[in-house]
């Protein structure tokens, strides 16, 4: 799954350890999201779509491997 | 909505690195006096505890992620434990119930850290 949490967050010049802390989990999580080693769950990625001010759908892509089993 | 999967206080984690040292200290002890009356029983009881207890217990950071680098790790190092169980079984002798769990909550706890830093 694609995501453009880089990007956003660059452009509210927030640090990964800044927008961990206000989706309260870790920099490392965050790192893994950005890097697609992790998913996360629908609560997760509402939370930080709504501290990056932007829709789940910009946020997050499905990719043609997603739909695979 | 914050559900808890890990019961212990991440403080638990140092009383499991306490009973693991003085566990693996009791086990040193009986190899290097060769005392035949004692047996390895209780250090793997103690091992096996203290174990669980660093396994078990919450992460400073204890969110969706380390849940599932815990289970991940979880069906690994039961796995491979089971398998060297196994060998070992058929080589040896067979292992405890104390001993196997030490030894799949070891490579389970191994195997955590890794996927943790990745």
């Amino acid at each position: 799954m694609k995501n453009l949490i880089k990007v956003e967050r660059a452009r509210h010049n927030l640090t990964q350890a800044q927008l961990a802390d206000r989706v309260q989990v870790s920099r490392q999580t965050i790192n893994s999201i950005e890097a697609q080693r992790f998913i996360p769950s629908a609560v997760l990625a509402l939370k930080i779509a709504k501290v990056l001010e932007i829709s789940t759908d910009s946020l997050f892509a499905l990719e043609e491997s997603d739909w695979k089993g | 909505m914050n559900k808890t999967l890990f019961p212990y206080h991440p403080a638990v984690k140092i009383l499991g690195v306490v009973l693991l040292l003085f566990a693996c200290a009791g086990i040193v002890y009986k190899i290097m006096h060769r005392h035949d009356y004692v047996s390895f029983a209780p250090g793997f009881q103690l091992l096996s505890l203290g174990l669980v207890f660093i396994f078990f217990s919450k992460e400073k950071y204890d969110d969706e992620r380390i849940h599932q680098i815990k289970f991940r790790s979880l069906t690994w190092g039961v796995l491979t434990a089971y398998f060297i169980t196994l060998g070992a079984t058929y080589l040896f002798r067979a292992p405890s119930a104390h001993e196997f769990l030490s030894l799949a909550l070891l490579l389970t706890t191994a195997m955590f850290y890794i996927l943790k830093r990745l």
